[in-house]
């Protein structure tokens, strides 16, 4: 599972997610992407669940190139806890991401092969998103 | 060389609103500089722009700009673009003499089939455009590689490429341009029954002493060690059996 190796702080502060993501939103690498339409964060499993459901459907041949990286802990308090007693403990990872993120890469396959793979993997994730190409 | 032509006005409002009022009125602010002149903010129509730069020579057309009565010949130096919508935020055009050169980055065409791909390797692009220094006339649309001689494993450097007339490519020799990689293959992964989620180590939570503490701490002569005293029974308990016959003689 994706989650950093060494961090600064245990615990963050939840944010916001106001605007688009400028940066990493253009197919950089491969010839197709998979790319983020709406705000949301994106945990560690379903970031798995995209790429495996990706390497699945395109079995050998093609490469894979994942975008995004889980690096906010977020906490939870355990369950029949009364409020209070400060801030729970760490619980899952998530990646922030803006509209406009490039999510996944892939490049070595036909089109066909590409957008349904996508598709496949856009199912897995928690926010709308679109199949683009290399311009 | 394509060379096009292209109107704009000279704007005098700046800041993200009138900004954006421009944008929803079908242009787009732009900022022309380059030359002995001063940067000037400009106005220019949006389809104009995008049909000047759905040419063959893409974002690299040379543009005679018409500024009132004045024309210039510039070349688009940036260009934003909404990430979501691709739409044109704002352009910046780099006025330029046609007599001196230019640095360029010219997109990379791959021509053939290579054998390794028919193997089931992949083509992959290390490089897609590359920086080259020419006279704004010569600047090439593409620059193409062919990789028909390509197997698995096999890869194609900048020091391959050839450009034709006075071109001077900038990028490193030895740079890989395009390589054949083999196939990833999937990894199975036996399922675990649940996994132990370890929480990364945080940065700076062992203390650790300054250089300058430790030198001091050096200086310092070190204390004697502790004598090891046995261990005496508690005061308390020795005087508990002294208190209590005199409680007795008091109640007497």
């Amino acid at each position: 599972m994706l989650m950093p190796k060494r961090v600064k702080h245990r615990k963050q502060q939840r944010g916001r997610m106001r605007g688009k993501a400028f940066r990493g939103s253009r197919v950089s690498f491969g010839e197709y992407g998979l790319q983020a339409l709406e705000p949301s964060w994106v945990t560690t499993r379903q970031i798995e669940a995209a790429r495996v459901a990706l390497t699945h459907f395109i079995k050998r041949g093609g490469k894979i190139w994942v975008r995004i990286f889980p690096d906010k802990p977020v906490t939870k308090k355990p369950l029949e806890t009364r409020m209070g007693k400060g801030k729970g403990a760490p619980e899952i990872w998530v990646a922030v991401v803006k509209p406009g993120r490039m999510l996944f890469e892939l490049a070595g396959v036909s089109e066909s092969i590409a957008q349904e793979a996508m598709e496949r993997a856009a199912r897995k994730l928690p926010l709308k998103t679109k199949f683009v190409q290399r311009r | 060389m394509e060379k096009v032509s292209l109107e704009a006005e000279i704007r005098e409002k700046t800041g993200k609103g009138s900004s954006g009022r421009l944008r929803r009125r079908g242009y787009i602010p732009a900022i022309l500089y380059g030359g002995k002149e001063k940067a000037q903010s400009l106005i220019v129509n949006t389809k104009d722009l995008e049909r000047a730069l759905s040419s063959e020579a893409g974002e690299n057309v040379i543009i005679s700009l018409k500024v009132g009565d004045k024309t210039r010949t510039v070349i688009v130096k940036d260009l934003q673009t909404d990430p979501v919508r691709e739409d044109l935020l704002h352009v910046d055009l780099c006025q330029i003499s046609l007599r001196e050169r230019l640095k360029a980055s010219v997109p990379i065409e791959v021509r053939g089939e290579a054998p390794g791909v028919k193997e089931g390797g992949i083509l992959q692009h290390r490089l897609r455009e590359i920086e080259v220094e020419c006279l704004p006339t010569e600047i090439p649309e593409s620059i193409s590689v062919d990789v028909s001689e390509l197997g698995i494993g096999d890869s194609l450097h900048v020091k391959d490429l050839r450009v034709i007339g006075d071109i001077e490519i900038l990028a490193d020799g030895e740079e890989s341009v395009v390589s054949i990689v083999p196939p990833t293959v999937e990894e199975v992964v036996p399922p675990t029954p649940e996994e132990v989620v370890a929480e990364p180590e945080v940065i700076g939570e062992e203390k650790e002493v300054p250089p300058e503490e430790a030198e001091e701490a050096k200086k310092k002569p070190a204390p004697p060690p502790r004598e090891v005293k046995e261990a005496k029974p508690p005061a308390k308990e020795e005087k508990k059996p002294e208190k209590a016959p005199k409680a007795e003689e008091k109640k007497k």
